[in-house]
């Protein structure tokens, strides 16, 4: 095998312009991939979809597909979605890849959604590492912006065109990335509710459930609030100082919890972002807060370590037509 | 039928009581010192009403392996299922794990009554999903049993991928429905904005 091919996950950017170069690059990765028997993926736009089905023919039915922006609402759920899709699709064979077509949606998100996205895009070299994923992450150089699009040469190793392959100087690994563009968080408004936690899970579980009643979340959603609550307490129990401070606040779009141990740390900027897998690990209950909350930050550094959930507050129109705690 | 203690025990018995002859006592001599009631556990005898009584566990057949101030851990003798009382979290973790071994060690296929159960955490859940994963080896089950509302959300969200040889089944008896992976692409999009 080349080294190309030896490597495990193979995370590409490729900036098209036009359809043509779109499919310059799509038709000969999935027809490959077909003719070898690997399993793909099409997670795209659907304009893309219909391009890329109109010129695969009948072999079209051969391949998974999903809109893109369906495929996990959340950055950690869509990471989920690759991942379970590696897990179920992983080919016997050592040399063969599986090749996910991921077109990561820019458009209408907001300045630190999009920071977000770019930061799963550069945790994606960490997460996904040991996968035999072969990934291109299309950009479309119409519409999307230019700062996002020169930022995927900072979070893919790669770019490709067509077939051809150059490596990006400037991109960073993951961590450095990360660290490079990391803000620091807002203070916690004066109002905030406080609870100062030393280790008592069952009072700190009752305090986090008394304020999400107050803030109009009821059944499943308060249920699940105060799990992801508990599981944050849970990991700084064992990694950090043990005693913690929580505070909750209401702001729009979102019931904020924020819990910092001004002696702990979180040394993985991707904490929360691999599946839980075959042995258990102490990280998986952050794998769970990640799937449920629509933000969660991390912080660390000399004042200790932060982490701040972000979950859909009383007032999300969409959860109540939908009837569900939290959109999967 | 031994403990794992090696004293000797049979159905209806505690491993302190005095003998089946006086289940009364016996429930007496449990020294939880907390009150056990149940609904519809009591065990009636004649000439008493069903009640509760401060201090005394009114259920004969039951093993307290575990108890603190959030959780209680029983293993019930008819039907022969491990009981699971209040909040479990990480204060728990070794109580929990001996107490599943024990219920492997007590039943072939091992039956978990969520039915008073109000949390779980993360790791709880991950706990009993270990414990399938060992029994699956030996074609043997988990039946999670009279899961409470408020519990059937973690589970849907952590048992996944789904063992098996694992069955979760709400207060009404009904199986939860046998959770999708969370995020795994669908075939066809619905269309409504609810994501995946």
């Amino acid at each position: 095998m080349t080294d190309q091919e030896q490597a495990r996950f193979i995370h590409q950017t490729c900036i098209y312009g036009s359809d043509e170069q779109f499919l310059g690059m799509a038709l000969p990765f999935v027809s490959d991939g077909l003719a070898r028997g690997e399993p793909v993926l099409l997670a795209t736009t659907p304009a893309n979809l219909g391009l890329l089905g109109d010129a695969l023919g009948s072999r079209a039915t051969e391949v998974d597909y999903a809109e893109t922006a369906y495929l996990g609402r959340r950055t950690a759920q869509r990471v989920a979605a690759f991942a379970s899709y590696w897990a179920r699709h992983r080919p016997p064979i050592p040399e063969a890849r599986v090749r996910i077509l991921a077109e990561p949606v820019w458009a209408g998100r907001s300045s630190k959604q999009v920071a977000e996205w770019q930061q799963m895009e550069s945790g994606l070299n960490t997460v996904l590492a040991d996968t035999r994923i072969w990934m291109i992450c299309p950009y479309d150089a119409r519409t999307v912006a230019p700062d996002i699009i020169a930022t995927s040469r900072r979070t893919h190793p790669v770019a490709v065109t067509g077939r051809e392959t150059e490596a990006c100087e400037e991109f960073l690994d993951p961590a450095s990335f990360v660290e490079a563009s990391t803000e620091a968080l807002p203070e916690a408004p004066a109002t905030a509710a406080v609870y100062e936690f030393g280790g008592d899970l069952g009072g700190l579980r009752q305090f986090t459930r008394t304020r999400a009643d107050g803030y109009g979340l009821t059944g499943e959603r308060a249920d699940l609030l105060v799990i992801a609550v508990g599981e944050v307490a849970e990991y700084l129990m064992q990694h950090g100082s043990g005693r913690a401070t929580l505070r909750m606040w209401e702001e729009f779009e979102a019931v904020v919890c924020d819990v910092h141990d001004p002696a702990g740390r979180i040394d993985d900027p991707f904490l929360g972002y691999r599946l839980p897998g075959e042995a258990a690990k102490d990280t998986d209950g952050l794998w769970f807060v990640r799937q449920i909350c629509d933000r969660v930050e991390l912080r660390s550094g000399d004042a200790g370590c932060a982490v701040r959930l972000f979950a859909p507050s009383a007032r999300a129109e969409e959860l109540a037509l939908s009837g569900e705690a939290f959109t999967r | 039928m031994t403990t794992s203690d090696g004293k000797p025990s049979a159905a209806g018995q505690q491993t302190t009581a005095r003998g089946p002859a006086d289940p009364a006592a016996a429930a007496r001599d449990n020294g939880l010192g907390r009150n056990t009631r149940a609904a519809g556990r009591t065990a009636t005898r004649p000439g008493r009403q069903a009640g509760t009584r401060f201090g005394v566990i009114d259920e004969v057949g039951v093993i307290a392996l575990y108890e603190d101030r959030l959780l209680r851990i029983l293993l019930q003798s008819d039907p022969l299922a491990l009981r699971l009382i209040g909040q479990a979290d990480l204060t728990h973790r070794p109580a929990l794990e001996q107490a599943l071994r024990r219920a492997e060690q007590a039943m072939a296929d091992v039956l978990i009554d969520l039915a008073e159960l109000e949390f779980i955490d993360v790791g709880g859940v991950r706990q009993m999903m270990d414990l399938a994963g060992v029994l699956a080896i030996d074609g043997r089950q988990v039946v999670i049993s009279g899961v409470r509302p408020a519990v059937q959300p973690i589970l849907q969200v952590c048992l996944w991928p789904h063992p098996a040889n694992l069955q979760v089944k709400n207060a009404n008896g009904q199986d939860l429905e046998r959770p999708d992976a969370p995020t795994a692409p669908r075939k066809r999009s619905r269309g409504a904005p609810k994501g995946i």
